[in-house]
């Protein structure tokens, strides 16, 4: 178990030097952020003294020092667009995200599952069928044009959900939250419906596969043949079989979920990461660019982290299999 | 009667409304404000949020009209010495007293940081006479002085030195925030409550004030929205009470839409295609074949003159811009100092004669040329640009678009400037056509400061005497004659294809009264919200 | 008969709904292909388009146009004509992408299965590294940093080479883990050591015996993968970093067109974005009759 830790670790650690090296290069090669931070009309030798206090003239290597000097100060520098220490931008932007995210999965598991444990355990049913064949409209559609939809219909026509941003916020330390204040559950309601919509789909399409595939199992026949009623079967015994492997796909999809995200931020202009990742690509913000890569590595590495470890936890067979095939 | 229930029934009157009731105004704009620091940028957005807060030294009334603000009067001592009163009795929001030096101590930081170099960095010094006289020294004959000062914001010295911002914070070059990003100490209308960077600025009334309030707003609420659609379902659904920038499609609708209103001003800048006057060999030209051409046919004034009546500005304005424009026909606009109406008449639209002129030049084919647009900043460029280039199509110019982003597209400019046909938005910086004269019109260099903004390095030795001139001219009626000539050559030997002064929108619920500005701030102080 | 013979068309017309579905798509892509004869003008060409006609709405709506039916949009230019030429750059765009990321992908996979030792592990470190990024993510990054890193004078010329590419890179490493996958089965085989003992080199080996057999799980991640690679540029293009509006795709077309969508001008955004999700429906539906004709092993 511990040499299975230990590589799962060191894995992280290598792809985490590599997407630094990315970042770096990623944040050094390009750009003349002085026309955008000075302006048109600033003159020759204002942009000279500028470009010697960004170090923009320096050796590469040199640049380099910097650059993971100030990485491990927890310094990932000062954005060019928004004239402020990026460390402060992402503390106000992550937990946005984080919570539209959050969100988004618990919509996805809270329909998606049951409507997968209905159409497994009604296979037969005709309505069951139409709703799984429906299920690939869910995947098919765009989370922009389900958030434009729904703008047009619950904003416009209606007039029952705002179209924009996060509502009210309560602070607790450095994390905003929009779950504790009415506007804010509201603000949330239309971004996060648009982001679950190919989850729920591809939820219920994962639990109905695992439930038929636990259905056929002894253990159930043999719970049946106990006389358990069906209700009892589906949701207690089968349900508990069919979770596991949910979960970890879950764990997975929290990670597509923060990056689809953007999309849905931008539509609802969603003061999250992703929009600020939009305008750092949109101003060639390269300092906010390069940290954006850098915690989004982070983020991700950590996820999967977490899911190799559980799924190995959860089966001990594919933890021999994980170490054996990486030899 | 005391002072303060006169003005607010002398406000009443005015309004013809009884005094309402105080009230809150949600609005919402394309982009947050970069700082709250008056004197770091030049981003009209951010001056106009910084506006409510810190009170200019000459006022800008709604009209751009010059009105007192903190100098009560202003008068020319000498050529190169304008002398300003200074208001008394008026208070930061921090209860200071403010004092001339204040007055001198903001000329020098302003003056200092780089964006206004072009404005003020003609001034010398800013010496406090007696503490209601202050002096602004500039180092030659400047007569429009008075009219650059609606952009010179009065800041606390004591309150700068106590938080470290006696000098204009670098702007995102060190590691740490600058005090004056999210806090503000001026003597404006508004006080600043809270400043969330790119997310919502909160300001509430300074019920100190020295001047009376028009309007009843005694808290604001202001959230940029940079997607226009988005922005638009904001107000439809009554989420904000007011947006600037109503996209051009959206007027109509807003204005169908029961109780909703839209008001508009025209907008301080006028719509051009710069042509290349200078280079032999102009840039990303082509021969009919699709080779480049050794030449700069820009140079020649018929080429000019065949671009200008080929292009349909009425046209444009009227699809393209909804007829939210109007047709410019010199370099300025209505609203501008130095405006000359009856010389404002565009060359007429006309193909044949377009056709005719390409032909004198040797080009009766025409040739190809690129046009570089940029794609945001201004009003519609993508399609402007479009136009343009299907109208020259029937001349038989063959024009390939290039859009870009602002910041490449400024890059382009100020690293070169590398275009020799392009789009752009012209405007003086005070609003003055004297300054449109020196900035885009003179040739680039000739004297210090000249051309800063001639992009396409237009240069017309004729025209360079009289902006010249204009520059060291303090009586009205010569320097009305040294417009009219400067506006006359401009259009004559086409400096560049002038379209259109565009107009800005806002949007509003009908029971919001606000008075549009040409510099497009929202002047809290003035907007009434009815019940 | 045709049942034997052409397995695919049985297997659609078990489903009606599939059947429906590939009837459409076939539609759709021959309505792309013939784009330059259907439409009534080319939308790119700017000369042929008059301003006067901007703004108008549908052929079948008071104050339409009989000669445009789905309306034009601000520059005059006809929607359906923007759609078909819309349609053929996102299908274009997705059959390179799938294809880049299917070639680029197979090669590895091959190479890294086949060949074995350093070049498998970096190979696969490589493609680990990559899936630790969601593919859309990546594609955002490489196609955003791509075009912010290159002259402002190419990055017009290049946009749909770089959406396309990004797409492409964004998803090799699905197929290279597959192929390699199914190489380490295959290898093991008789056929394989055969043709090593006939004589033949390991890249021959490779190419003529071990291909063939790996190339139905290729063609299967391809056909579900295309809906990923339009849906993708979609996105992309929706947020402004794909395909510019010199030459748009459906994706374009909808960003742009959502800026008139409260104007009363719906008609630019809702057919294009008919047209995607109509698409998008159906290249799943037939991409998931795909994989149960030529993988029985997924069949639920």
């Amino acid at each position: 178990m511990i040499a299975f830790l230990l590589n799962r670790i060191l894995h992280a650690a290598l792809v985490m030097f590599v997407i630094s090296v990315l970042a770096f290069v990623l944040g050094d090669v390009i750009g003349d952020p002085v026309a955008s931070i000075l302006g048109l009309e600033a003159a020759p030798a204002d942009r000279a003294a500028l470009r010697l206090r960004l170090h923009l003239d320096e050796p590469v290597l040199v640049r380099y020092g910097y650059y993971v000097g100030r990485f491990l100060h927890g310094d990932l520098g000062s954005s060019y667009g928004f004239q402020r220490p990026i460390v402060d931008l992402l503390a106000e932007r992550i937990p946005a995200t984080m919570e539209l995210a959050l969100a988004a999965l618990a919509l996805s598991l809270a329909v998606g599952v049951p409507l997968g444990v209905l159409a497994a355990a009604h296979r037969r049913s005709r309505i069951m069928g139409a709703l799984m064949s429906f299920s690939v409209i869910g995947v098919s559609l765009p989370s922009f044009l389900v958030g434009i939809l729904l703008i047009v219909v619950f904003s416009l026509w209606l007039g029952w959900l705002p179209s924009f941003g996060r509502g009210e916020t309560v602070k607790i330390g450095f994390w905003t939250t929009g779950y504790l204040t009415a506007s804010g559950l509201k603000s949330l309601v239309m971004p996060a419906l648009s982001l679950a919509i190919g989850q729920i789909a591809l939820v219920a399409r994962l639990s109905r596969a695992e439930m038929l595939g636990v259905l056929q199992t002894d253990y159930i026949k043999f719970a049946r043949a106990r006389g358990l009623s069906d209700r009892a079967v589906n949701f207690s015994h089968a349900l508990r079989n069919t979770l596991i492997p949910i979960i970890t796909v879950s764990g997975i999809q929290l990670g597509y979920l923060v990056a689809f995200a953007i999309v849905v931020e931008q539509v609802f202009q969603w003061p999250g990461m992703g929009l600020l990742f939009l305008q750092a690509l949109a101003q060639t913000d390269l300092p906010l660019i390069s940290a954006f890569l850098l915690v989004a590595g982070l983020f991700f590495v950590t996820i999967n982290l977490i899911v190799d470890l559980l799924y190995a936890a959860a089966d001990p067979r594919l933890r021999i299999k994980t170490l054996a095939g990486r030899g | 009667m005391n002072a303060k229930l006169r003005h607010a029934v002398l406000a009443a009157v005015l309004l013809g409304t009884t005094p309402a009731m105080a009230a809150t105004l949600k609005y919402g704009g394309t982009t947050p404000p970069l700082t709250m620091d008056p004197h770091a940028t030049n981003d009209f957005v951010t001056a106009a949020l910084v506006r409510q807060s810190y009170d200019s030294l000459v006022g800008l009334a709604n009209d751009m009209a010059l009105e007192p603000g903190i100098a009560t009067e202003w008068t020319s001592q000498d050529p190169t010495t304008w002398r300003f009163k200074i208001r008394q009795g008026v208070t930061f929001h921090d209860g200071s007293a403010l004092k001339a030096e204040d007055v001198a101590f903001s000329i020098m930081r302003q003056k200092e940081a780089p964006l206004y170099k072009a404005l003020y960095g003609g001034i010398k010094e800013a010496k406090v006479v007696d503490a209601t006289t202050v002096d602004v020294i500039s180092a030659a004959p400047d007569p429009i002085l008075p009219r650059k000062m609606v952009r010179l914001f009065i800041m606390s010295q004591a309150w700068a030195a106590k938080n470290g911002v006696e000098k204009v914070p670098d702007l995102g070059a060190q590691g740490t925030e600058a005090y004056t990003l999210r806090h503000a100490n001026g003597t404006g209308p508004m006080k600043l409550v809270l400043q969330e960077p790119g997310q919502k600025t909160v300001f509430e009334k300074n019920a100190a004030y020295w001047a009376p309030f028009k309007g009843n707003v005694d808290s604001a609420t202001y959230t940029p929205i940079g997607s226009a659609p988005t922005r638009v379902s904001a107000l439809l659904s009554k989420e904000l009470d007011l947006i600037a920038d109503l996209p051009l499609q959206d007027i109509e609708r807003v204005k169908g839409t029961q109780g909703y209103t839209v008001v508009q001003a025209p907008q301080q800048l006028f719509m051009e295609l710069e042509m290349d006057g200078t280079r032999d060999v102009a840039l990303d030209v082509f021969d009919k074949a699709g080779q480049p051409l050794k030449a700069n046919p820009l140079k020649d004034v018929r080429v000019r003159q065949a671009f200008a009546h080929a292009i349909d500005a009425k046209l444009i304005v009227d699809r393209v811009m909804r007829g939210n424009a109007k047709v410019v026909g010199t370099a300025t606009a209505a609203g501008f100092g130095g405006y000359q109406a009856d010389l404002d008449v565009r060359w007429p639209t006309d193909i044949e004669k377009s056709k005719q002129l390409l032909k004198e030049a040797g080009y009766p084919d025409g040739f190809g040329i690129q046009l570089n647009c940029p794609l945001e900043r201004y009003i519609n460029t993508d399609e402007i640009c479009r136009a343009v280039a299907s109208m020259l199509a029937r001349v038989g110019v063959d024009v390939r678009v290039k859009g870009s982003p602002w910041p490449e597209f400024a890059r382009m400019l100020v690293n070169g400037p590398n275009s020799s046909f392009h789009l752009i938005g012209a405007a003086g910086n005070s609003g003055d056509t004297q300054d449109t004269f020196i900035a885009v019109m003179a040739t680039r260099g000739k004297e210090p400061g000249w051309g800063s903004t001639n992009w396409a390095m237009w240069t017309n030795p004729e025209f360079d005497a009289v902006a010249k001139e204009l520059t060291q001219t303090f009586d009205p009626a010569k320097r009305t004659e040294l417009y009219r000539k400067g506006l006359s050559i401009g259009r004559d030997k086409v400096h560049a294809v002038y379209l259109h002064q565009p107009v800005l929108s806002w949007g509003m619920k009908s029971n919001v009264i606000m008075p549009p500005r040409a510099d497009s701030a929202v002047m809290l102080k003035d907007v009434v919200v009815n019940p | 008969m045709t049942g034997r013979r052409f397995p695919l068309l049985r297997q659609l017309a078990a489903s009606p709904t599939a059947a429906v579905a590939a009837l459409l798509l076939a539609l759709l892509v021959a309505a792309a292909l013939l784009a330059p004869w259907l439409a009534r003008n080319n939308p790119y060409d700017l000369a042929s388009l008059d301003l006067l006609d901007s703004h108008l709405p549908p052929a079948f709506l008071k104050d339409g146009d009989p000669r445009f039916w789905l309306g034009t949009d601000s520059q005059g230019a006809d929607v359906l004509a923007l759609i078909l030429y819309g349609l053929r750059v996102s299908l274009m765009v997705g059959l390179l992408a799938v294809t880049i990321s299917a070639c680029l992908g197979t090669i590895a996979g091959l190479v890294s299965g086949y060949l074995g030792g350093w070049l498998d592990t970096i190979v696969m470190r490589v493609a680990d590294i990559q899936f630790t990024f969601p593919a859309m993510l990546l594609a955002l990054l490489i196609g955003g940093v791509t075009r912010a890193l290159l002259p402002n004078e190419l990055r017009a010329s290049l946009a749909l080479p770089i959406v396309i590419v990004a797409l492409g890179i964004s998803h090799w490493p699905h197929f290279a883990r597959l192929v390699r996958g199914a190489v380490l089965v295959e290898k093991q085989k008789d056929y394989v050591a055969a043709a090593r003992l006939a004589g033949h080199g390991r890249i021959v080996t490779m190419a003529s015996q071990i291909l063939p057999n790996v190339l139905n799980p290729i063609f299967v991640l391809a056909t579900l993968d295309i809906a990923f690679a339009i849906m993708s540029e979609a996105t992309l293009s929706f947020l402004g970093f794909g395909v510019p509006p010199t030459q748009p795709s459906l994706g374009t077309l909808i960003k742009t067109g959502y800026g008139y969508l409260f104007s009363g001008e719906w008609w630019v955004v809702l057919f294009p974005g008919l047209t995607l999700v109509v698409l998008l429906v159906c290249v799943n539906l037939v991409g998931d009759r795909v994989r149960d004709w030529l993988d029985p092993k997924l069949r639920s």
